[in-house]
């Protein structure tokens, strides 16, 4: 059987306990909407204000794959990567934290509530550090880790670890609703 | 899917005619002659090993977070010691049909290296 994934966005809830998983695909497009609230919808709503000095945040996303579908033996190898180009104008940052909070079938304890649009940098207990997403290509890709046993993924329900994202918006940035952006999943599967 | 040829002419087979599963791990190593990957009945690739070529195989399958469109590459090759260096040989069929043989694996996505079963893994 060939294995299926979804990705999720973990929201709501406690510290260590998401109130709300959410199956990104069945959303938009776009299928996650960057904003200053932490909850799936994707409207016009809470926008990142742009400051009139400094730099404004929006909510950090904590996203993940989840098998929907077992693959015969095992998946693995998982990576993460963008086009190399931001394309959401000047002014505006896409970053990926550094740090993959756990996440897996049996635990949440990597999850952190987003409450306030503070950078995840050190307010994440999990992420002491970011990389911008586009710097991540298809030749340079973040390895995404899976903490289930083995770090395989081989049954239903099972998970990669959270990648948390989030968007920056400088002083220079303009107004507006902006382009959207892909990113890519990769797996092997056996 | 693939057909895990063994050196007495009996071959083992991803999927049964009863559409049982047979799994990569079961695949007798020591047995193995030839690694066959199908699609539709046909085949793609025939690919012969000797003793002491350790067969790689993996489906590489890459997912767009927005659209979901997912694409799928298979990577089936071997490698193997000679003197006390590591040799491999790796073929890349894509979801297109067209095949690419490397020797190496390199950093690109559809190039870099999977991570090793144990299976799979040179002895020193």
């Amino acid at each position: 059987m060939t294995a299926e994934f979804s990705v999720m966005f973990d929201f709501g809830g406690s510290d260590g306990s998401p109130g709300t998983e959410q199956d990104i695909s069945s959303l938009g497009p776009p299928n996650l909407r960057y904003k200053q609230a932490d909850n799936a919808t994707i409207d016009t709503n809470n926008p990142v204000p742009i400051p009139s000095s400094g730099t404004n945040y929006s909510y950090w996303k904590q996203v993940y794959l989840k098998c929907t579908t077992a693959p015969d033996t095992q998946v693995d190898n998982v990576k993460l990567y963008s086009d190399g180009t931001n394309s959401l104008s000047t002014g505006i940052n896409f970053y990926v934290g550094d740090e993959l909070p756990t996440k897996n079938s049996g635990s949440d304890t990597g999850y952190e509530i987003c409450d306030s649009a503070v950078t995840m940098v050190s307010n994440h207990s999990g992420i002491t550090a970011q990389t911008d997403v586009f710097s991540y290509t298809s030749g340079s890709s973040k390895t995404i880790s899976i903490s289930e046993s083995g770090s395989i993924i081989d049954a239903v329900g099972e998970t990669t670890n959270y990648i948390v994202l989030q968007m920056s918006v400088a002083d220079t940035a303009s107004t507006g609703d902006k382009t959207n952006e892909d990113l890519t999943y990769q797996y092997d599967e056996i | 899917m693939w057909k895990a040829v063994y050196e007495d002419g009996t071959f083992l087979p991803q999927y049964n005619e009863d559409n049982s599963t047979n799994k990569y791990p079961d695949i007798n190593r020591s047995k193995l002659v030839c690694f066959i990957i199908l699609k539709d009945g046909k085949v793609l690739l025939k690919m012969n090993l000797s003793k002491g070529q350790r067969l790689i195989y993996r489906k590489r399958i890459r997912k767009n977070s927005r659209t979901g469109v997912t694409d799928v590459t298979i990577l089936v090759g071997w490698q193997m010691l000679i003197k006390g260096v590591s040799v491999k040989h790796i073929h890349l069929i894509f979801s297109d049909g067209s095949i690419e043989t490397i020797p190496n694996w390199s950093g690109d996505r559809l190039y870099s290296s999977p991570n090793f079963m144990e299976c799979e893994k040179l002895n020193g």
